[in-house]
């Protein structure tokens, strides 16, 4: 079964003290009453029939029985000395029992019980409710026996007004007692209110302590849960925020003291230290009162340990199970972001490492290639070989390969940082054609960017178009056309677009973009060329604010569009 | 320049080829050039003369490049050629930007180096004050460095703006023909172009100017050039 809710019981608690008195007392008072009510109507039945006895002749017919009857409003019966009935008279008078022998005992009258009165009248109560009295005419040994009888008497009016005090103070007991539980639940509706507030999230949430009583006492111990909860939550919230402001560059010893500040921060420690490379050796915390007490976790990633961290706690700080898990967690973190922090440093040193070796290899290639290229230039200058001119164009290919691999590991580390000049692109564009030394092949140049100079860095576009020119020429065939021209683009700036067109095989669509990944070779079987070329390219044009593209053309070929930011010539 | 005699060049270069190449071409063209193989054979052969520009190389053994140009300008303004495998991009060179006047990436034209050394030479004998040029209203020029404070907030300007704000600082409130910034801007290899000038001096309004249509420290004198002026008193 169900139990009743709290209030209905405390109503039902209240309402049975206030209300079991009063009907015990009520139904006292009720017997208390009947008994008063029943001896006086004995007393005046008794004297009733004593003075009809006594004024009695020897007439007892029923003319004398119905003018005693009429007199005093009662039954009246005429017996004779051997109990049979002379004549009867008034209601419940037929009823009446013979009258018990004076000699027997008053008990032993059929179904009645006989008391002998205050004037000599016998009384006695039948079980049909009837109170009679027997008096004896004529003295004794009783020649005829009158008895009165009439029904026995309640306190019937009485019975109302109590049954009214009675329902009153139900009323008021119900009242009072709902009253009182209300003045009784309310501290806990509000305890209940506050936890949900609580459960909520709004650990702030506190209940008023307005008594020293059982419920100001749970109130106030609501309270310091409350207040320990929220004080987990602010730890929580510094551990968890405790390395959010570091870099992994920051370095292991950054790490260590944010660690230690959130640990102060978050538990309290008076002293904290991170110790690298030693394990925990607290085991547990040996608490002597009134003292300072170590408490420590590890450094813990996965089954490793790289350390631990450990904290001096005041000796008037509670240090829980709780507390202990938090900074478990701190440690996890730190071990965590340590070896961030290391793997950082290692990339960092072999990055650093690798782009020293490309520079030293670019440096030692190009040294000599420097020397063969200044001197076959200058022998070719001389003598007009064709063949010098063909080793000046070729160790300039090499050079340029060489300078992509190291432009590769600049675009990957994203420390590209262009030198912006302002030139007309026509001319750079056939600069770059000439240094490709292939006069067998025509350059169609369709300059519609007069008026127009690309802003960008002179030396990086030199490279991109030399890169898709030679492109071009490696996978294409027949005249290789550039198309230049200023282009608005969505915000309304002008772009330059210079388009470098071919008419090879073409690139199909789905390998547009794996045409700019790295060591791709599209062209099957074909080792020529770095795989390098476009891939560096598309990065040079992005560092300077543009991109590059395959675009649709019309026909057999592909065609390579790039933009860079432009000027506009105007006024000076 | 108002030295009598030949331009002096100190040649600093590992590779001993080059330096034959390049002492050769360059003497014929009527230089006079010392060489050294590395950076403290330079700064002994220093000691005895000043030359009027080096050409340095920067990956060297003993002394590098970078410390060997750092040392030198500390102790004069002498124009520096950087020759380097290594292109402007990369964060070693970006270093060099506060010492050299201008890199060239090898392997290079000897042409293309010649055209340089002759536009850094148009410079020498500009001065502008080696520390900040307040040019007042909260605009100070730093062209050592390669940048301009507008109200405290770094403005960083390309090696041809530098180029063209030194040459305009040098003769300062005085107008500068547009010709002599082609000059001093870009070298004949590249085919200056006066419209490069417009462009350029547009770019740099952008980068100083509060307003860059109504100029009050870049003003255009119709016709002749441009004159760097201070911003009016008040």
């Amino acid at each position: 079964m169900r139990r009743l809710a709290l209030r209905s019981r405390l109503t039902l608690a209240l309402a049975a003290a206030a209300v079991v008195p009063v009907l015990i007392f009520s139904l006292l008072v009720l017997l208390l009453l009947d008994q008063t009510v029943g001896d006086r109507q004995v007393d005046a039945l008794g004297a009733e029939a004593q003075l009809a006895a006594d004024q009695l002749g020897a007439d007892l017919d029923a003319g004398a029985a119905a003018r005693i009857a009429g007199a005093t409003g009662s039954g009246v019966t005429f017996f004779d000395a051997q109990g049979r009935v002379l004549a009867s008279s008034g209601s419940g008078a037929d009823q009446v029992p013979p009258p018990p022998r004076p000699s027997a005992s008053p008990s032993a009258a059929a179904g009645a019980a006989a008391a002998a009165g205050a004037n000599g009248a016998t009384i006695s109560r039948t079980s049909s409710g009837l109170v009679v009295a027997y008096a004896s005419v004529g003295g004794p040994p009783a020649l005829f026996i009158v008895a009165l009888s009439e029904p026995a008497a309640t306190g019937p009016a009485l019975l109302a007004p109590l049954l009214a005090i009675l329902v009153a103070t139900l009323v008021l007991a119900a009242f009072l007692s709902l009253a009182l539980g209300r003045s009784l639940i309310h501290p806990l509706s509000e305890l209940r209110e506050t936890l949900d507030r609580l459960q909520a999230g709004d650990l702030q949430a506190k209940v008023p302590v307005e008594s020293d009583d059982e419920l100001g006492r749970l109130a106030a111990s609501h309270n310091r849960l409350a207040a320990t909860l929220a004080g987990r939550n602010r730890a929580l919230a510094v551990v968890s925020q405790a390395f959010a402001p570091l870099a992994p560059q920051a370095g292991v010893a950054s790490f260590s003291a944010a660690a230690e500040g959130a640990a102060r921060q978050a538990f309290g420690f008076t002293a904290v230290s991170v110790r690298l490379g030693q394990p925990p050796d607290v085991t547990s915390p040996e608490r002597v009162p009134g003292e300072a007490f170590d408490v420590e976790a590890p450094l813990a990633m996965g089954d490793e340990v790289l350390g631990s961290i450990r904290g001096t706690l005041p000796p008037t700080r509670d240090w829980g199970e709780a507390d202990q898990d938090l900074l478990r967690v701190l440690g996890i973190q730190l071990a965590g972001a340590i070896r961030n922090a290391e793997l950082f440093d290692a990339t960092a040193e072999l990055a650093e490492l690798k782009n020293e070796f490309l520079r030293g290899v670019s440096h030692n290639l190009q040294t000599p290639l420097t020397s063969i290229r200044a001197f076959a230039g200058q022998l070719a200058d001389e003598t007009g070989d064709r063949r010098l001119s063909i080793i000046v164009e070729q160790s300039e290919r090499l050079s340029r390969l060489v300078a992509q691999l190291l432009t590769v590991t600049k675009i990957e580390a994203g420390t590209l940082k262009p030198q912006v000049d302002v030139f007309p692109m026509g001319a750079l564009v056939r600069r770059a054609w000439e240094s490709l030394g292939h006069q067998a092949t025509d350059l169609g140049l369709d300059d519609g960017a007069t008026g127009w100079l690309a802003a960008a860095d002179r030396d990086w576009v030199e490279q991109v178009v030399w890169a898709l020119l030679d492109n071009a020429l490696r996978h294409g065939g027949g005249p290789v056309e550039v198309h230049l021209a200023p282009v608005a683009d969505a915000a309304g700036a002008t772009r330059l677009h210079t388009t470098v067109r071919d008419h090879g095989p073409g690139i199909a669509p789905e390998d547009r973009e794996r045409a700019f990944e790295r060591f791709t070779r599209l062209a099957p079987g074909t080792a020529e060329g770095s795989g390098l070329g476009l891939s560096v390219a598309r990065g040079l044009v992005e560092a300077m604010g543009g991109r590059l593209w395959l675009a649709d053309v019309e026909g057999q070929g592909a065609a390579f569009t790039f933009s860079l930011p432009a000027e506009h010539i105007g006024e000076p | 320049m108002s030295a009598p005699g030949p331009t002096r060049i100190l040649l600093v270069d590992d590779d001993p080829n080059l330096l034959v190449f390049l002492s050769g071409q360059l003497r014929s063209d009527g230089f006079e050039v010392h060489t050294a193989r590395d950076g403290t054979e330079a700064l002994r052969r220093l000691e005895g003369a000043w030359p009027d520009l080096l050409l340095i190389d920067l990956l060297m053994p003993r002394l590098d490049g970078l410390s060997l140009a750092r040392q030198v300008k500390a102790r004069a303004d002498l124009p520096i050629i950087v020759l380097s495998a290594i292109d402007a991009g990369d964060s070693k060179a970006e270093a060099l930007e506060e010492v050299a006047e201008d890199y060239i990436t090898k392997p290079f034209h000897y042409p293309e180096l010649r055209a340089r050394i002759t536009r850094v030479l148009r410079r020498v004998g500009d001065r502008v004050p080696s520390g900040q040029l307040d040019l007042g209203g909260g605009v100070v020029l730093d062209l050592q460095r390669r940048r301009v404070l507008v109200d405290d907030q770094e403005v960083r300007l390309t090696p041809v703006e530098s180029r063209l704000l030194y040459a305009l600082a040098a003769h300062l409130d005085t107008v500068v023909r547009t010709e002599t910034l082609l000059a001093r801007g870009w070298s004949d290899t590249e085919a200056p172009d006066p419209s490069y000038v417009w462009v350029t001096m547009r770019r740099l309004r952008r980068k100083l100017e509060r307003d860059p249509d109504a100029p009050v420290y870049l003003e255009t004198v119709r016709g002749v050039g441009y004159r760097l002026n201070r911003a009016p008193a008040g």
